[in-house]
């Protein structure tokens, strides 16, 4: 996983301490995460729900016109075949008006015009003459069709009616798929005779090839019981049912949807040719016309993703760069608290170790003298060694070596503990020690320290520099509140089962409301005249929250004030021990 | 030579008190300011060797009150912290400060140049 | 300079410092008690002396001398001891202050004087032919100076005397320590935890020349 370790922000890690001074500001983590939710939401909803509007649009819109496109060429289809098929049956109607029976009858004459029709038209393969019983007088075309009685056939009696027929395509003699049209003529006397042609089916089949289809499409007739009348090129051969429901009868051209044998969506155009036994069918595959709109429509997909990438990249790259930015300044501050709390923490230790040093030289400065002394007493004397000054000043000379080593000793007590760790304590021990550095400040003062222990404090396990940093910089802060001829009162007692409790009242200038709610934020200071930075308080506010305990102040202006620690037996299990 | 000397370490300013006297000098002690001014209430002092720094009051502010009692009265100074003697030193009182412990020999030449006319 | 990228780690710097000067305040308390060792006895020879001649036994005055010499030599020692305590103690005061290299050198050189005798070490202190004078924080460089001092003391065979030559440089100052006759490359994982933090605060840079037996520490603090 190192690739990704290396694009990990630096806030990513969690941070240890989630309180006192030292806490970061933000959880950076979940910031990030909103940023990044909240504005990937508010780019990529309206992208794709516009995108998909769009989509639907688009595919809808080629949709219909494809169907439209469809419609059209079904209309043009069916007028073109209408067309092929009355104008035909227009040929013969003209021959039959045009021409005497008697003429018709004569095989020349009707061979002559069977010629000219079929030069002129193409696709006439025979002519007959009917008379009105339904016999064929004469006949001319390959077949021998002379003198068949067609009286019985459905179509003579419906040419009675209509005046005209027209036939489906249909396997005739020498299994040759043809059509048959007749027109009759009424003869003034109330006769009729009929003339009846048949087609030959390829002009017929080449007209429907001659539309150029798009999407796989098959355009082909079929009777009314649904029977192929004319090649397919993707369906059942002639004379075979078409697999699809027959359209129900309409003027118009109509196109409905469907799914074909295997399933697939197909578009179905139909259109009854009108005096015809035909319907027009175009089908086609609705795949192949949604080709176009399926490579479009990738291609638009492709861009949303492509955008979409491009945008959470973005959207990424910026969170994280400003949250980065966040946490490196919210970092930067953070040094800045911790080198003021380390500058704060020398420097009360320093103070103590200088007030040491300071301490010490009056017994060295006593010893001197009285080396001095002795020695003089040698010089100037004569009782000497007699005399039993000596032995005084000798003493005396012990005294305050013996002085000097309490003072360093105190200091050495001090220096041993002096990195964090935890260890038993004794609260009463620490307060002690630490007033015992500052016995000679209080003396040259004149401060008067009052302590008021119980014996039943029990020890516990705690961190003793930080303890001794706690009381000695609220003992500090004390002295520097008051006065010379001061009163500093300490109290210790146990709290409950669980916790002790220290109380620091000193007789100082004391603290106003206001100030009251804002001594333990960092930076804020009443001392700056005395160069107080202003941190000591909010520094030893964290490290009392870091032990687990809790700090309380109440103070009256010109009066003093108290600090109440409260502090548990038992360390807090997550203390931000480093 | 009369001198008063005050510094709160009773131990110091005795055998201080006593080594001076078995120079020659004749010497008054005291270990709280109050005692010095009295004792300069009564006596005449022509040198005062005051402790900078004592219980209540520092050096500086005793010298200003021993001067309204005896307005000629010479000062010396000692001090335990070395750089209480470089701070005090840039002050406009031209005295002279010594840094204990001291050597008694330096101390009398020091008292001897301080009470020249 | 600090680079502001990297935060600094004070709350490591402070652990280290605290212990540096948990260390020194030791070393300090203990020659002072070394002191007043001997005061004490001197004291108590002079008196036995004492009780003895009033009881009428004859006295060496050389004895006597001694012991009063003794006086003077142990008050006087002590005394350095303290101002060399009190320099020191103030010397958190100030986060940045103006550092005169060598006397802060000489001062942590007296520092662990205690500790370089024990292992019969010298430590020679050279005045750098101009003033080395810059504005820093006194008390980490002290930190850092020791940390290095008590490495070139477990690296050098006892007897040796070791040379700290503060001096100008472009672009700052460097410090010497040279007769670290048992310098090899290992030097940097020898140097205790925080010593890097140290670094970084200061801006400083620290390598080892392996020929010349030396640690060169370098400082690109703005020289005043």
């Amino acid at each position: 996983m190192s690739i990704l370790s290396h694009f990990k922000p630096a806030f990513w890690q969690k941070s240890e301490l989630s309180t006192g001074p030292f806490r970061q500001m933000f959880n950076f983590r979940r910031i990030w995460k909103i940023a990044v939710l909240a504005t990937s939401l508010v780019t990529l909803i309206p992208l794709i729900f516009i995108t998909s509007i769009d989509y639907n649009f688009t595919q809808k819109s080629i949709e219909s016109e494809n169907l439209l496109r469809t419609l059209r060429i079904g209309s043009n289809a069916r007028r073109s075949i209408s067309f092929f098929l009355s104008e035909r049956l227009s040929a013969l109607t003209f021959v039959v008006r045009e021409n005497q029976l008697e003429e018709l009858s004569q095989p020349e004459k009707l061979s002559s015009i069977l010629t000219h029709l079929s030069d002129s038209f193409n696709g006439f393969v025979d002519l007959g003459v009917i008379d009105q019983n339904g016999l064929q007088t004469n006949y001319v075309g390959p077949y021998s069709l002379e003198g068949k009685d067609y009286s019985n056939q459905g179509w003579f009696k419906e040419i009675q009616d209509k005046g005209f027929y027209i036939s489906e395509v249909f396997l005739g003699y020498r299994n040759v798929p043809h059509l048959i049209i007749a027109a009759k003529h009424t003869l003034p006397n109330g006769s009729f005779f009929v003339l009846r042609a048949a087609l030959d089916t390829t002009r017929f089949n080449e007209l429907l090839h001659y539309f150029e289809l798009s999407g796989r499409g098959d355009a082909f007739l079929i009777n009314h019981e649904g029977i192929i009348q004319t090649p397919t090129l993707y369906h059942e051969p002639v004379f075979e049912k078409i697999p699809y429901r027959v359209p129900e009868y309409s003027e118009h051209t109509e196109i409905r949807e469907e799914k074909n044998k295997v399933g697939e969506n197909i578009i179905i155009c139909s259109a009854y040719i009108p005096d015809s036994p035909y319907i027009l069918i175009i089908v086609k595959e609705k795949n192949e016309l949604m080709k176009s709109w399926q490579e479009t429509r990738l291609e638009l997909i492709g861009f949303l993703i492509f955008s979409i990438t491009i945008i959470l990249i973005a959207i990424l790259g910026f969170s994280t760069y400003m949250v980065n930015s966040m946490y490196l300044l919210d970092q930067r501050r953070l040094g800045s608290l911790h080198q003021a709390e380390y500058s704060n923490k020398l420097a009360s230790i320093g103070r103590l170790a200088a007030g040491v040093a300071h301490e010490i030289n009056n017994p060295l400065a006593i010893i001197n003298e009285k080396a001095g002394l002795i020695k003089d007493i040698i010089v100037y004397s004569n009782d000497f060694p007699k005399n039993p000054r000596i032995v005084e000043l000798l003493d005396s000379v012990l005294a305050s070596v013996e002085r000097c080593g309490k003072i360093t000793k105190r200091l050495l007590g001090f220096a041993r503990h002096i990195d964090s760790a935890i260890e038993n304590v004794q609260l009463n021990n620490i307060i002690t020690e630490v007033l015992g550095f500052l016995n000679k400040e209080a003396e040259y003062r004149s401060i008067t320290v009052n302590i008021d222990f119980v014996d039943n404090i029990p020890e516990f396990q705690s961190d003793r520099g930080k303890l001794q940093q706690i009381f000695l910089n609220i003992i500090n802060n004390a002295f520097a509140a008051m006065s010379n001829g001061g009163r500093l009162d300490i109290k210790v007692r146990p709290k409950g089962e669980k916790n002790v409790v220290a109380s620091i009242t000193d007789n100082g200038c004391g603290m106003s409301e206001s100030d009251l709610g804002k001594i333990f934020e960092p930076f804020y200071s009443t001392k700056t005249k005395t160069g107080g930075t202003g941190l000591g308080l909010s520094i030893t506010y964290g490290l009392i929250k870091e032990l687990g305990g809790n700090i309380d102040v109440t103070s009256r202006l010109g009066e003093g004030s108290t600090f109440t620690i409260t502090l548990p037996l038992q360390l807090p299990h997550k203390s931000a021990e480093k | 030579m009369r001198v008063l000397l005050v510094d709160d370490e009773k131990e110091f300013v005795t055998t201080l008190a006593e080594r001076l006297t078995l120079r020659g000098f004749k010497v008054d002690f005291a270990t709280l300011a109050h005692d010095a001014l009295a004792l300069a209430e009564k006596n005449i002092y022509d040198l005062a060797v005051l402790d900078m720094k004592m219980p209540g009051t520092s050096g500086l502010e005793l010298k200003g009150l021993l001067q309204k009692i005896q307005k000629d009265l010479k000062f010396i100074f000692l001090t335990g912290h070395g750089s209480e003697a470089d701070y005090a030193a840039g002050s406009s009182e031209s005295a002279c400060y010594l840094v204990k412990p001291i050597n008694i020999d330096i101390l009398i030449a020091q008292m001897h140049e301080a009470v020249k006319p | 300079m600090r680079n502001d990228a990297m935060p600094v780690q004070y709350d490591v710097i402070g652990g280290a410092g605290l212990r540096f000067f948990g260390k020194v305040s030791a070393s300090i308390t203990h020659e002072l008690k070394n002191v007043l060792a001997i005061i004490n006895e001197n004291a108590g020879l002079l008196e036995d002396l004492s009780y003895a001649a009033q009881r009428g036994s004859a006295i060496d005055p050389d004895r006597l001398n001694r012991a009063c010499l003794q006086f003077t030599k142990q008050i006087n020692r002590a005394d350095g001891i303290m101002k060399n305590m009190s320099h020191f103690a103030h010397s958190v005061d100030a986060f940045d202050g103006q550092i005169n290299l060598y006397e802060l050198t000489a001062l942590v050189a007296n520092l662990a004087g205690r500790l370089a005798a024990m292992r019969k070490l010298t430590l020679e202190v050279t005045p750098p032919s101009t003033p080395v004078v810059f504005s820093g924080n006194p008390f980490l460089l002290q930190n850092f100076i020791w940390l290095c001092l008590e490495f070139a003391f477990t690296a050098t065979a006892a007897g040796g005397t070791l040379l700290l030559s503060p001096a100008k440089d472009d672009g700052g100052a460097t410090l010497r320590i040279g007769g670290i006759d048992g310098l090899d490359d290992t030097f940097v994982s020898q140097l205790p935890a925080g010593s890097e933090d140290l670094l970084v605060a200061l801006g400083a840079t620290v390598s080892a020349d392996y020929h010349t037996k030396e640690l060169i520490l370098h400082l690109a603090w703005r020289l005043s």
